[in-house]
């Protein structure tokens, strides 16, 4: 386990694409990195209520951490919606400043 | 092989129409993703972790060269240049948009096929062996009862809401390459007294609740088949429970109310809506039986009586070390059955590219009659190869990264897309099949070991078998971390059998070397070359296993973790 804070992150799948996306504070977004960080989870459940059904498939709040400035999402889960399938090098890692929705 | 009539194309031209316009409401937000949800089940579309999954059926593993072409298409314009051949003798595809659903089905249903009750609560694919039609010691082609079932259950207003999915299996050999005893209903097609009729097995099934098949009857007429599923799927509609879906597959009905109240509730029912089918099964078995001739054989193939494949053999030791575990024995002596291995060490199990697909589909209408069958163990069969094209295929395959010589062996691994992409999924389930083969056939040990089969599901639900694999990996989320189960002793044929757990499970890292523990008690403890895993296992049960993997130093360390 990680010495670093537990926060919390707002994640869902694009509508249209099915593309794991983030939410950025004003849009959705493809990077976890580019996320809006909440400090309280309760901040983050709060705000689930206020997205609009036809962007995003189920929308949920998700732990991360910031290490050495990085967001890293606690659960492997998570880490391999962010990251892409561990099985091939596809996905957002492979994909990295252009993808389209 | 069966062509669509014009019934089927305009059924499934109707459903794409359909769908179509589902889709267009809800992208415009006339539907609700709750709403909408249902609607693309029923089409086969889930929403995964990375995108959206199209899962397409291929009834009982049957395809021709076209069908195999419009795949790769698909896979090619639509997906990632890849496809997915799954335990059910399916495919997926694992990167599609929503948007581009419609279109996809379009040219799906341009080589007759859909992905029509490939999902939801409904009668599944029927599947079958996928030596259909070729095998030695088969009594009838299983496909022709497996496509009666897909006409009859296709659709049907009944049972379009069942309490839960309900999966048939066909075999018609007396080795059950079809695992029909953890079906639903598992059909074996028998001969009693010179007359061939269908055992009838159920309530099998893996999961979360993993049952071995009861008989439910030992020998049904032919004519009676529609009539008595029927009678089956009506009790188990009516009585199968809907409060807990994690009690309302047949298997649990079949062990709450018991087999013999069971057989009497369909009994009955059966004996007063039988004449109703009066007839019926006759006039659609005749127009299907119609369909799954064995292909015709050209003249020249008279003089291949005798080809001698060890010719071929002593030409090419890769050739001969395929040939060895590659290559079955069909029912025409101047036929081979050829198992294509989609299980190269490293791969991903099951997956094959656009261009693979379609050296396949050139192969197979080359040399081999046009047909082609999808395994539930992940690979592709070439089911009538003339033995005097065996090495010509060999090099084709070989060239396109398709010859590896493992079918049945430790690397031909049997792997659920596990976490890294099903959204179901505790674990990963595909790195582990990719270490395992990797790791061991660098070792050099899998010709020492022989037949094996390792079986790895990311989740409970089993979609790898795990449960019926000589070595079973369960990988589970301990704390959000991956834990792999393994059990031992599986068995998906006719000695159905449950494999039995080692202990507490282990980590990722843990998990390899124990796995070379077990291969290790195996190759040690073992009488001679002949006597398989399983034949080990079932000589000398669990005991040695457990020894050489938990010795008491590192006991309490294991159960502290688990």
């Amino acid at each position: 386990m990680s010495a670093h804070p537990i926060q919390y992150v707002i994640t869902a799948n694009d509508f249209h694409s099915g593309a794991v996306v983030f939410w950025g504070g004003d849009a959705w977004l493809l990077r976890l990195r580019d996320a809006c960080v909440f400090e309280r989870a309760e901040d983050a459940e709060a705000m689930l209520t206020q997205f609009r059904p036809e962007q995003v498939v189920g929308a949920y709040v998700i732990e991360v951490v910031a290490d050495a400035g990085q967001l890293q999402a606690q659960h492997i889960r998570e880490a391999i919606r962010a990251r892409g399938p561990s099985n091939y090098f596809h996905g957002k890692q492979a994909e990295e400043d252009h993808v389209s929705l | 092989m069966y062509r669509y009539n014009q019934f089927d194309t305009e059924y499934v031209r109707q459903r794409v129409a359909i769908f179509r316009e589902q889709v267009a409401r809800r992208i415009a937000g006339v539907l609700t993703e709750d709403e909408f949800k249902p609607l693309r089940l029923q089409n086969g579309v889930y929403l995964q972790l990375h995108a959206y999954m199209l899962r397409v059926a291929i009834p009982y593993g049957t395809l021709n060269a076209r069908q195999m072409r419009a795949l790769a298409m698909i896979a090619e314009c639509w997906d990632r240049g890849y496809g997915h051949f799954t335990t059910r003798q399916n495919i997926q595809f694992n990167w599609i948009r929503l948007d581009d659903v419609g279109d996809i089905l379009e040219a799906l249903a341009d080589v007759e096929m859909h992905a029509i009750q490939t999902s939801g609560n409904c009668v599944r694919n029927v599947t079958a062996d996928h030596f259909a039609g070729a095998a030695k010691d088969e009594i009838e082609d299983p496909r022709m009862t497996a496509e009666l079932l897909r006409q009859y259950s296709t659709g049907h207003a009944e049972f379009a809401f069942l309490p839960r999915k309900f999966k048939i299996a066909v075999t018609g050999a007396a080795h059950d390459r079809a695992v029909t005893a953890f079906h639903d209903i598992g059909i074996n097609i028998v001969r009693k007294e010179g007359v061939v009729g269908y055992r009838i097995v159920i309530g099998g099934g893996l999961g979360r609740t993993p049952i071995i098949g009861t008989e439910l009857v030992e020998f049904l007429p032919k004519a009676d088949l529609l009539p008595y599923l029927e009678a089956v799927l009506h009790v188990y509609n009516r009585y199968g429970r809907r409060d807990n879906k994690y009690k309302a597959r047949i298997k649990i009905l079949v062990q709450e109310l018991g087999i013999e109240t069971l057989r009497a509730e369909i009994d009955a029912y059966f004996t007063a809506t039988r004449d109703a089918f009066a007839g019926v099964p006759d006039a659609m078995l005749g127009a299907i039986e119609a369909a799954f001739q064995p292909p015709e054989m050209p003249p020249e193939m008279d003089v291949a009586e005798a080809y001698d494949l060890r010719h071929d053999a002593a030409l090419s030791p890769a050739l001969a070390a395929w040939m060895e575990t590659n290559l079955e024995e069909h029912r025409d002596g101047r036929h081979a059955i050829v198992s294509i291995s989609l299980k190269a060490p490293g791969a991903t199990p099951g997956d094959a590219s656009a261009e693979q697909m379609r050296v396949i589909a050139d192969l197979a209408e080359r040399y081999a009659y046009d047909e082609i069958r999808i395994s539930h163990e992940q690979n592709v069969i070439l089911p009538h190869v003339p033995k005097a094209h065996i090495a010509a295929v060999f090099r084709a395959l070989d060239a396109a990264g398709l010859a590896s010589a493992n079918i049945g062996q430790l690397s031909d691994i049997i792997a659920c897309p596990g976490m890294d992409y099903c959204a179901l999924a505790t674990a990963r389930s595909i790195p582990i099949a990719q270490e395992i083969a990797t790791r061991f056939t660098a070792l050099k040990m899998e010709r020492d070991i022989g037949a094996l089969k390792i079986k790895i599901s990311g989740c409970i639900n089993a979609c790898g078998h795990h449960h019926v694999g000589h070595i079973g990996i369960l990988g589970l989320d301990r704390a959000g971390v991956e834990n792999y189960q393994i059990t031992l002793g599986g068995d998906g044929t006719e000695d159905a059998a449950l494999g039995a757990r080692t202990g507490p499970g282990f980590s990722a890292e843990a998990l390899i070397p124990a796995i070379e523990t077990i291969l290790d008690t195996y190759l040690h403890g073992r009488k001679n070359r002949d006597e398989t895993f399983l034949a080990f296992y079932r000589r000398v049960g669990m005991a040695p296993f457990k020894r050489a993997l938990y010795p008491p130093t590192n006991r309490a360390r294991h159960e502290s973790a688990a």
